[in-house]
């Protein structure tokens, strides 16, 4: 039997993402000074302690004093730096169930994964990471840790949910984002479709508490070009009616309010200064994981 | 409005039903998507459900047009309107010429429908189109059974609103159709007229019988042709339009007779009937009624006949009193009723009136000439011989009403004006005529024989005379059919040596001049010297006995044979009990009037009728006798003619039964292979009228079709179609949302 680890980050993701690790090392090693990079990384200036150097510390803090007496590394931690403080907001609720035909996993599987992933690479770099699953309601909460059994906790947590409620009711978002107090990094993994004021609240809220918001917007590839031909009854998730129609006769206008969506979802996110991501369930989880962390990289790199 | 060629398949426009059938299905056969960006769709729903609605409207309604249009395809629309007539190239103004066959057969019902009722509503169509299209065509209409035209050319205004009229009340008639006279007399009409259109349609509707259109012979098909021929094939197209049933049952009475001659009171009479099968499948228990006009006898049913079988039935009926009867035998009603009864009128006689002419008087028993003659039909116990003989001289003649007797005997009368002798035998009597020492045999020769014209068989020749009876000559073994071969027939037959014959004519038969002369007996001398001689004459018969009534001239009046004979002549000689009274229809109904004894105005009520119709008798050339005509006989069943004698006003009825033709019952329809190849080189298309065909679209062939026209317009609408379902259903490649990470 697999182990709620496995099952929610299979083995190819881990190997994209160790992979993803390994190709940081060899940056770090291929550049001369301070180039290696964490796609994460911490606030503070404040020096704290001095920790075993490890994958994903940039080389700039190393202690080459420390070196040059104890022939180790030891990297200088800064206050805020060993506090970095990541939590993932996964949405559960029923629309994330949806699986078409082209996508590799239901909404929600790939969500978890994704959580898991981000998860991974945050213990690796001994950055604490919490989770918070929630449908109209918070669901579960894992408070966030940097101790290696995280994510095999969080795994458990990812892969023993089962997904049935409603994310519509107004106010879930803004209330988990009024929850987050402590400054840090927050991943909003999900489908998004809540309603788009509560969206633009939460978001508003993070960004007042000084949080690096990243929204990762889950969507299946059905959902963005709506590919169905025959008659189909659709019926309402998450207590909306159903309707029997002739989606080809449906699909220009069914496109136009996905664009407007995406368009105000954008928009959101600019105005917030978060990181907008959207996530396309037919393209395999390890290479969306892998894109976005390289995209992560190379845009600290260009800083 | 458009008509069709193939109406039938106008059935199928049930199919445009079928978009609508599969839309439904369609709506009922759906795949279940648990969907979570639900509120775009409802929302793309609500702001398009009314371009949707019309859409998927337009699309269906484009579907059902496509199939109503490939329906009309194949039923071939053809426009009658007044509007094509405007188009350019409309054609010039054309005689449309109807003969319709208004025979018996065309009464076939079925349905509620009889063929003649199609051909009629045909017609009505035909002279509406018309006048809707205002198109200049004349319109002329022909019954077979009518010499005048019914409507003669005229263009469809009021004149053909009256005629529609009269349409209404046309029934058919009881004749037969004469294909070829009807044509020849309709085309010869229709070419003769001067100021008429060049081009000419002629349409023949009947029901396109085998007997009618084939013939016994199966010469029908070119007689028919020839007479087509004399129209030039450019200008004149012939259309045989069949209007006749699909299925064929009816049963009718093809015959109706006294199986016997004679129908005498209290004798039970054989009537022999015959049944014909019509139809296409076996009749069984097949119900016969005799109708006396007093009662209704039942007779056994008939336990099957086979399709185009005929069954002979045998019954005996009784008259209990003389006169002049009336027998109706029917059949049950089928869907022609025409030929389920056959009428029969008989004169029924209480006795044999005989008149025997005695040429040679004289005192004492068994002295005169016609004493034993009168012995044998008449013997002294009284036995009941139904005969009543009556003796004359010849000076009585004149006075004697010849008429009112069966038959009459002249014999050893020396000579006589034969001209009221051959009246009576021209309408049906019967003359009997004994030899003897008396006749003047060259007044005989000059006034009775007349070369080969007169009563007598044939020349009385010679004089053949024995010595003594012993060597005279008996009777030869016959060998011929004849009315005394029961008494005489047969090679051992006694009588044909004990009937002697001293002296004898030698009576010899001239072919030229005798050509009808049958002989029933001959001597068996030497040159088989004829000893009966029978010559048909009119409706009669004359018979010479070449010997005397009495014992003058040879030994037969004293042999047992003369007794049998002798009532055996009189039979034969007798006119038969249905005799003129039975007629054919289409035959004239003309009866000879005696202005003696009768008014010239007498009344005839025709079947059916309530009223009779007053008749005028009028002479007619190279008779003494006025005639009574009756015209237009168009009934089939008995008529009564009601003659009112000059003295005391006293009225006699006579009654005539006039049957349809046998074969008129017979549907049979002709075989367009035998028909077709005949008109192989003439205009002539056969076609069978649908109940939605139409004349005019029939005839103008494919000039006015309109399939050309649904074939664009399917056209037109499988590219609506089309283009309306790939709008509705299909999208120019929309700028998807792209989908991965950004």
């Amino acid at each position: 039997m697999a182990s709620p680890t496995r099952t929610v980050l299979p083995d190819d993701v881990r190997d994209r993402i160790a992979r993803l690790e390994i190709q940081a090392v060899s940056l770090v090693e291929g550049l001369i000074s301070g180039m290696h990079k964490s796609p994460f990384h911490g606030f503070s200036v404040e020096f704290a302690q001095h920790r075993e150097y490890t994958w994903g510390d940039e080389l700039k803090h190393v202690d080459w004093k420390v070196f040059g007496r104890t022939d180790r590394f030891y990297v200088k931690q800064y206050e805020e730096e060993t506090n970095l403080q990541a939590m993932c907001l996964v949405d559960q609720s029923e629309s994330m169930l949806y699986q078409g035909a082209r996508a590799h996993a239901t909404k929600y599987e790939y969500a978890a994964t994704l959580a898991a992933a981000i998860a991974f690479v945050l213990i690796r770099q001994q950055d604490s990471v919490g989770l918070t699953l929630f449908d109209e309601d918070v669901q579960a909460r894992i408070a966030p840790t940097a101790h290696p059994r995280q994510l095999r906790t969080m795994a458990h947590a990812l892969s023993k949910v089962e997904v049935h409620g409603e994310s519509k009711r107004a106010g879930v978002l803004p209330r988990l984002a009024e929850e987050l107090r402590r400054r840090g990094l927050v991943f909003l993994i999900s489908d998004l479709f809540v309603p788009i004021e509560d969206f633009v609240t939460a978001l508003r809220h993070l960004r007042h508490r000084r949080h690096e918001v990243v929204v990762l917007h889950v969507l299946d590839p059905d959902e963005l070009d709506f590919p169905f031909q025959d008659n189909t009854r659709f019926e309402g998730l998450e207590g909306l009616p159903h309707l029997l129609s002739d989606p080809r006769s449906l699909r220009d206008a069914y496109l136009e309010e996905v664009r407007a969506f995406l368009e105000q979802v954008e928009g959101a996110c600019t105005d917030a200064r978060a990181d907008y991501v959207r996530i396309d369930t037919g393209v395999p989880p390890a290479v969306s994981a892998s894109q976005y962390l390289r995209m992560r990289l190379k845009r600290r790199k260009g800083r | 409005m458009p008509t069709f060629l193939n109406g039938g398949f106008l059935g199928a426009l049930a199919l445009v039903g079928l978009p609508i059938a599969i839309h439904l299905l369609n709506r009922r056969r759906f795949q279940i998507v648990r969907w979570g960006a639900m509120e775009f769709l409802l929302a793309a729903n609500r702001k398009n459900r009314k371009r949707v609605r019309l859409e998927h409207f337009l699309v269906l309604l484009l579907r059902c047009l496509a199939v109503a249009l490939i329906v009309f395809l194949v039923a071939r629309p053809v426009a009658t309107s007044g509007a094509l007539n405007y188009l350019p190239g409309a054609r010039d103004s054309v005689e449309r010429v109807i003969v319709l066959d208004d025979s018996g057969s065309m009464g076939y019902t079925s349905n509620r429908s009889s063929s003649f009722s199609r051909a009629k509503g045909l017609i009505r169509r035909m002279a509406q189109d018309m006048r809707a299209a205002r198109s200049g065509d004349l319109l002329s209409v022909y019954r077979g059974s009518q010499l005048a035209p019914d409507l003669p050319p005229s263009p469809p205004n009021e004149r053909v609103s009256e005629f529609l009229t009269q349409l209404d009340g046309w029934e058919p008639s009881e004749f037969s159709f004469d294909a070829v006279g009807t044509l020849k007399r309709v085309l010869q009409r229709v070419l003769a007229g001067d100021d008429a259109p060049q081009r000419k349609v002629i349409y023949v509707l009947t029901d396109l019988k085998r007997r009618d259109w084939i013939g016994d012979q199966g010469l029908m098909p070119k007689s028919l042709a020839q007479v087509m021929r004399a129209a030039p094939s450019e200008d004149v197209a012939f259309l045989l339009v069949d209007t006749g049933p699909s299925e064929r049952r009816n049963l009718g009475i093809s015959a109706f007779a006294p199986g016997e001659k004679l129908a005498m009171e209290g004798v039970p009479l054989q009537l022999v009937a015959k049944v014909k099968n019509h139809g296409t499948q076996t009749a069984v228990d097949v119900q016969l009624v005799l109708d006396t006009g007093e009662s209704r006898v039942p007779w056994p049913p008939i336990a099957s006949i086979p399709p185009g079988g005929e069954v002979e039935v045998r019954h005996r009926y009784t008259f209990t009193s003389a006169g002049v009867r009336q027998l109706v035998l029917r059949l049950a009603e089928d869907p022609l009723a025409l030929d389920d009864s056959r009428a029969l009128a008989l004169d029924v006689r209480e006795r044999l009136r005989v008149l025997l002419v005695d040429g040679d008087p004289r005192p004492g028993p068994l002295a005169a000439e016609t004493d034993m003659l009168r012995l044998a039909l008449s013997p002294a116990d009284d036995s009941a011989t139904g005969v009543e003989p009556e003796v004359v001289e010849l000076s009585e003649l004149p006075s004697a009403e010849l008429r009112s007797y069966q038959a009459v005997f002249l014999c050893n009368v020396e000579a006589f004006d034969p001209a009221p002798f051959a009246d009576y035998v021209s309408r049906g009597g019967g003359l009997g005529l004994f030899l003897g020492d008396a006749v003047d045999l060259e007044a005989y020769r000059r006034d009775v024989y007349r070369g080969g014209a007169g009563l007598l068989p044939c020349d009385l020749g010679e004089r053949l005379e024995e010595a003594s009876l012993d060597l005279a000559p008996g009777l030869a073994v016959p060998t011929e059919a004849h009315p005394l071969e029961k008494t005489f027939g047969g090679e051992e037959n006694p009588f044909l040596r004990h009937v002697r014959g001293r002296v004898r004519m030698s009576c010899p038969l001239d072919p030229e001049r005798d050509p009808t002369t049958k002989v029933w007996l001959r001597y068996a001398d030497a040159p088989q010297t004829p000893f009966v001689l029978e010559k048909p004459l009119g409706k009669g018969r004359v018979v010479l006995l070449n010997t005397t009534a009495d014992l003058g001239w040879g030994t037969w009046p004293r042999d047992p044979s003369f007794l049998v004979s002798a009532h055996e002549l009189v039979q034969a000689l007798a006119p038969d009990a249905t005799l003129g009274r039975n007629r054919d229809l289409g035959e004239p109904l003309e009866v000879p009037l005696n202005p003696a004894l009768y008014d010239a105005e007498a009344e005839l009520l025709a079947p059916g009728a309530e009223k009779p119709v007053k008749l005028y008798a009028e002479p007619r050339e190279g008779t003494d006798a006025l005639w009574l005509k009756v015209p237009n006989v168009r009934r089939a069943g008995l008529y009564r003619l009601r003659l009112t004698r000059r003295q005391g006003a006293q009225v006699d009825e006579e009654l005539y039964a006039l049957n349809l033709e046998p074969d008129e019952g017979s549907t049979e329809p002709a075989d367009r292979a035998r028909l077709t190849p005949a008109f192989e080189d003439l205009r002539v298309q056969v076609v069978s009228a649908g109940a939605n065909s139409d004349l005019l679209s029939l005839s103008d062939g494919t000039k006015s079709e309109l399939w050309r026209s649904c074939l664009y317009a399917l056209l037109v609408v499988f590219l609506l179609e089309q283009v309306l379902a790939w709008r509705a259903a299909h999208h120019p490649p929309a700028e998807a949302p792209s989908g991965g990470a950004a």
